[in-house]
């Protein structure tokens, strides 16, 4: 018996290998549960290589996102890794400053040479962040290996002091931490206006922000993140489908079934490995796609034409 | 008298007579030799039916050409704007998105078969073939873009169309049977890409010969969603909303559910 391995997709008007998509969703769901980023910063080129238009390929990963990160968040809630106090906090400032931020780049696009200031924008960021996050889980593995005890009263730094002086401050049980409550509403509202100018999900700077600005241990972080991201994603799918019609079911569903259960593989990975090991993980990632997008810039593209609306 | 006038009269009539036997062998001549040049195609199927299942299909054109002529068969779209961004280099270093572009009566396909390479046909002095080419479509398709420094903007078109799928040169797809009063029939295979639009489209055929198009023909041929991805694509575009709506719920549920499965095995 002949099993049809292919499906046409209606929106994206091109039909695609049925194990292929479900490869990988699962692929990147691995490292959406193990990491607690979305993953579109890595899915939609993908897409885009296997013959998906660019604007379809980022609505319909969004929509993917929608169940993967539900499966996530319900994995990591199962294992006592979501705060919910602190993920609304940032999910108000991510709204806040995704809206901001859909501003803003109005503003580059008319001024024009937009897309190269997100480009720039991407390169710097995911750069900073990976080799910052590669250095430290680095450092922190070695002094581990040496079994070197921890400081007894480290100095407290500048950033510390201020978050400590800061009126409204709240206990954060899950995360074990004390804060301000502006601190989660302002760096939510920050990785809002980054995640809407760069136009992902925010993932992937969220994380950072969480185990460095935020002092959250890297397993409540990652939880977080996908409860947070599940938010961000069904308002991104409703607006994509009904402003855009780039929203592709069917496609999004393929990737939903291989992502969730890669997702849920993740979760349970996740949980064997050590924090500072699963930091350089995500650090080598982040710097493995900067790499690819500095090369992109660099390097003379195959055609030098793109339509518009894709990235 | 009498004698001249029918002499007379008969002549006449045998001019008239020799007249019209002319005319009637001239016309004779003539849709012979114009049924000698004409050209018929038949396409199977008429229509494309776009199904859940589709991945791509094969076209067959049937008909006649010429026997001293070529066929060459070619799939066409609608013809449509569209509006891209050129790449170039900022700052010597990096390639990015930079001045807008459109491309105008572009047909959004065009897959040209023949049975020879058309680059031979091409070098048989005629200027009409060069038209049939993808390169071809330069003289119809406009560019418009803003600054200076497009001149090869086309080409790059042409480039990513290819890449596409959309846009392709075939040879070898048409084969002959032996001729017959001045006539031969032809049967092309044209492989249908998966990436395909709904809507309406033509095969066309030319007939060449010494590289000049001696004779056409074309076939209207419709391309429609059935079933499922048309009952989608209804619902993507006339409720948008509903379906971004219906879109999300159903991805939570499945998100749920899956993660329910492993919650159910991973407790056992």
């Amino acid at each position: 018996m002949n099993i049809p391995l292919h499906l046409y997709l209606p929106i994206a008007g091109n039909s695609v290998n049925v194990l292929v998509i479900l490869g990988l969703g699962g692929g990147v769901g691995l490292l959406s549960g193990i990491f607690g980023v979305g993953g579109g910063f890595l899915m939609t080129p993908l897409l885009i290589m296997f013959g998906i238009p660019p604007t379809v390929a980022a609505a319909s990963d969004s929509n993917q996102i929608v169940g993967a990160s539900t499966s996530g968040t319900l994995a990591h809630f199962r294992l006592g890794n979501v705060d919910f106090k602190m993920g609304l906090l940032l999910l108000v400032g991510g709204v806040v400053g995704g809206t901001a931020g859909v501003q803003i780049i109005k503003v580059l696009r008319q001024l024009g040479n937009a897309d190269f200031l997100i480009n720039l924008c991407y390169v710097l960021m995911l750069g900073i962040i990976g080799s910052y996050m590669f250095a430290e889980s680095l450092q922190s593995m070695r002094k581990a290996q040496r079994n070197l005890p921890a400081p007894a009263a480290r100095k407290q730094s500048l950033y510390g002091r201020i978050s400590k002086i800061l009126p409204w401050q709240m206990e954060f049980k899950r995360s074990g931490v004390r804060l301000s409550v502006l601190m989660p509403l302002v760096l939510g509202t920050l990785v809002g206006i980054l995640a809407a100018i760069m136009g992902v999900g925010g993932g992937f700077i969220m994380v950072p922000v969480m185990v460095y600005l935020l002092r959250m241990p890297m397993h409540v972080v990652v939880g977080t993140s996908l409860f947070q991201i599940l938010f961000t994603c069904i308002n991104v799918t409703i607006m994509q489908a009904w402003r855009n019609h780039t929203v592709d079911f069917i496609l999004a569903l393929l990737l939903l079934i291989g992502s969730s259960i890669g997702a849920q593989l993740g979760a349970k990975l996740g949980k064997k490995l050590r924090g500072d090991q699963l930091k350089i993980l995500l650090a080598s990632l982040v710097l493995l796609v900067m790499a690819k997008m500095l090369y992109e810039l660099l390097a003379r593209p195959e055609v030098l034409l793109a339509y518009v609306g894709g990235h | 008298m009498n004698k001249d006038k029918k002499v007379k009269v008969k002549s006449k009539k045998a001019i008239v007579i020799g007249t019209c036997l002319f005319a009637v062998f001239c016309l004779f001549r003539v849709s012979a030799a114009a049924a000698q040049d004409a050209a018929r195609i038949a396409v199977e199927p008429e229509a494309i039916n776009i199904g859940a299942l589709y991945d791509g299909t094969t076209l067959t054109a049937t008909g006649t050409v010429p026997a001293d002529s070529e066929a060459i068969v070619r799939f066409m779209g609608t013809t449509c704007d569209l509006h891209m961004k050129e790449k170039g280099k900022v700052g010597g270093i990096m390639w990015m998105n930079l001045d807008s572009i459109t491309f105008k009566g572009a047909p959004s396909a065009c897959l040209v078969s023949s049975a020879v390479d058309l680059k031979g046909l091409e070098a048989d002095g005629g200027v009409s073939v060069r038209v049939l080419r993808l390169s071809g479509l330069k003289r119809s398709v406009e560019v418009e873009a803003n600054g200076d420094g497009h001149e090869n903007a086309f080409e790059e078109f042409l480039k990513l169309k290819q890449k596409e799928g959309l846009y392709r040169e075939m040879f070898g797809n048409i084969s002959y049977e032996s001729a017959s009063e001045g006539q031969k029939r032809f049967r092309a295979d044209v492989p249908i890409p998966s990436r395909l639009a709904p809507g309406n489209y033509v095969v066309k055929l030319d007939a060449v010969r010494n590289g000049e198009v001696i004779a056409r023909a074309e076939q209207p041929v419709k391309v429609n969603l059935v079933g499922f991805p048309a009952f989608l694509s209804g619902l993507a575009f006339g409720h948008s909303a509903l379906y971004g709506i219906l879109a999300t719920v159903i991805a939570l549920l499945a998100g749920l559910g899956i993660g329910l499965v492993f919650q159910s095995r991973g407790s056992h």
